[in-house]
């Protein structure tokens, strides 16, 4: 049965000729917001990841440092959520409107390689990268789902080890993350660093001189994009957590 | 091990778990009654129909201009980078198609040859028009498909975007009222009382989305379809 036939058209009048020049304000907008602390990030830890091996210089040669390969898994709470419609504009809608949307990163390997150097017995700096790629899964609060493209994951961390028991470690650590998704969702308009901290344990398994380990770390950050910001979401915190098989291929396999 | 270092691992871990505890994404707020207007398609039989592509979504459009740089194609990415940006969610991308066949909405000149059969589904000449027919088949609303010409395989084209040339050539606000219109491709049915907004029936240069548009766009894809194309 055929229902009808639409034209949805336009009546447009040459209000502005194009004479109209210049950025909008939209994307003037979107090019400010950065706290100087979030501009501080970056220029903070290119100077403190080489300030490091200076600082053990005298140790390095007795000791060593060590190479870390771990690769694992990583979960992450959600990044971003929509409360959608106040209820007036719900009833005004007059259909049903989804009652929140959340998005967050699928559970994904991950991949990371940090840099130990020993400062005493028992005691190491450690410098670590790692990289993760997974879906960006969004969910609405009635059930429906869908995948908005990949979330890449980069993140930079220095912090300290301690060797508590034998075969035993734990770490802390603070540095940023920095998330990109092809310009797509809310980073259509680009991310930003974000600064967080991990902490971490690590067991050395009894086998192959105990250079083999697993590792179960949670990591803390801040998050927020322009796009979101421009929407009206404040600044929030994210969660990541994984466990990781971790390989040393140089160094000491003690603490 | 020094016990002021064992304090400062304690502190680091406590700090750790109470962030994660106070660890709240960031929010976008909800939409207040005069943030958006409204969207939905007003029938004959006097009730209204929400219109949307399904969540998620890539919406494929083709330009009658096929080269970079001619002037529909470049209306087109101008305007579909404007709504592609306020998808927070991913809810849905306009991206370019190669072709007709592959193609799930037409842009193309009036007068001028179309790939499609309009017969039974005629666009009108205007500036501007979005032009769709709806059918209802098995109780569900559908947007009718546009036969391709020309004996090619079936295509999926259900909505045809024509824009009038003036003297032969492309209007000067042909970025504003590509712009509009793709708003319409998206499923804002209805004009926007505010002159501010691009939805509004005259827009003005350049185009922009006003926040109140980028704020209907959104509550319209998390609202319940009646009409899914």
């Amino acid at each position: 049965m055929r229902f009808g036939t639409f034209w949805l058209g336009s009546c447009f009048i040459l209000r502005h000729k194009a004479a109209a020049s210049g950025n909008s304000g939209e994307s003037a907008v979107a090019k400010g917001g950065r706290s100087a602390f979030e501009r501080a990030v970056p220029s903070f830890f290119v100077p403190a990841f080489l300030l490091v091996p200076c600082l053990t210089q005298g140790t390095l040669a007795a000791q060593g440092p060590r190479l870390e390969i771990r690769l694992g898994a990583v979960a992450s709470s959600a990044l971003a959520r929509d409360e959608v419609a106040s209820t007036l504009l719900r009833q005004r809608v007059g259909a049903p409107v989804s009652g929140g949307v959340l998005a967050g990163p699928r559970p994904a390997p991950a991949l990371e390689m940090a840099l130990q150097l020993p400062l005493r017995p028992g005691l190491a700096a450690e410098l670590a990268l790692g990289y993760a790629r997974s879906p960006l899964r969004v969910e609405e609060a009635e059930g429906g789902s869908w995948e908005a493209g990949n979330l890449d994951v980069l993140h930079g961390l220095i912090g300290i080890r301690w060797q508590w028991r034998p075969r035993v470690g734990v770490s802390g650590a603070f540095g940023a993350l920095r998330y990109g998704a092809d310009g797509r969702s809310f980073f259509a308009e680009g991310g930003e660093m974000n600064p967080g901290i991990e902490t971490a344990l690590d067991v050395r398994l009894p086998w192959r001189g105990g250079r083999t380990g697993v590792r179960a770390f949670a990591q803390v950050h801040r998050f927020n994009t322009p796009a979101l910001r421009r929407a009206g979401a404040a600044d929030g915190g994210v969660m990541r957590f994984g466990v990781q098989l971790t390989q040393r291929f140089f160094g000491g396999s003690g603490a | 091990m020094s016990g002021a270092f064992r304090q400062v691992l304690g502190v680091v871990a406590l700090a750790g778990m109470g962030l994660a505890g106070a660890c709240n994404a960031p929010t976008i707020p909800e939409r207040r009654l005069d943030d958006a207007y409204a969207f939905s398609l007003p029938t004959a039989i006097g009730d209204t129909l929400v219109l949307r592509w399904p969540q998620g979504s890539v919406v494929r459009v083709w330009s009658a201009d096929t080269d970079a740089g001619a002037p529909l194609r470049a209306a087109y990415e101008a305007g579909a980078a404007l709504w592609n940006a306020r998808a927070l969610f991913g809810e849905y991308r306009l991206v370019a198609a190669a072709a007709p066949a592959e193609a799930d909405v037409l842009l193309a000149w009036a007068p001028g040859p179309l790939p499609v059969d309009t017969e039974a589904c005629p666009p009108l000449t205007r500036r501007g028009t979005t032009t769709f027919c709806l059918r209802e088949q098995d109780g569900s609303k559908r947007l009718d498909v546009f036969p391709l010409l020309g004996g090619q395989a079936s295509g999926q084209v259900r909505m045809l975007v024509t824009f009038l040339r003036e003297s032969g050539a492309p209007p000067a606000d042909l970025a504003a009222l590509v712009a509009h219109e793709l708003g319409h491709v998206l499923g804002l049915t209805r004009h926007s009382p505010n002159a501010l907004d691009l939805m509004y029936e005259s827009p003005g240069m350049p185009p922009t989305l006003s926040l109140r548009d980028a704020a209907t766009v959104q509550v319209l894809y998390h609202t319940r379809a009646d009409i899914v194309p």
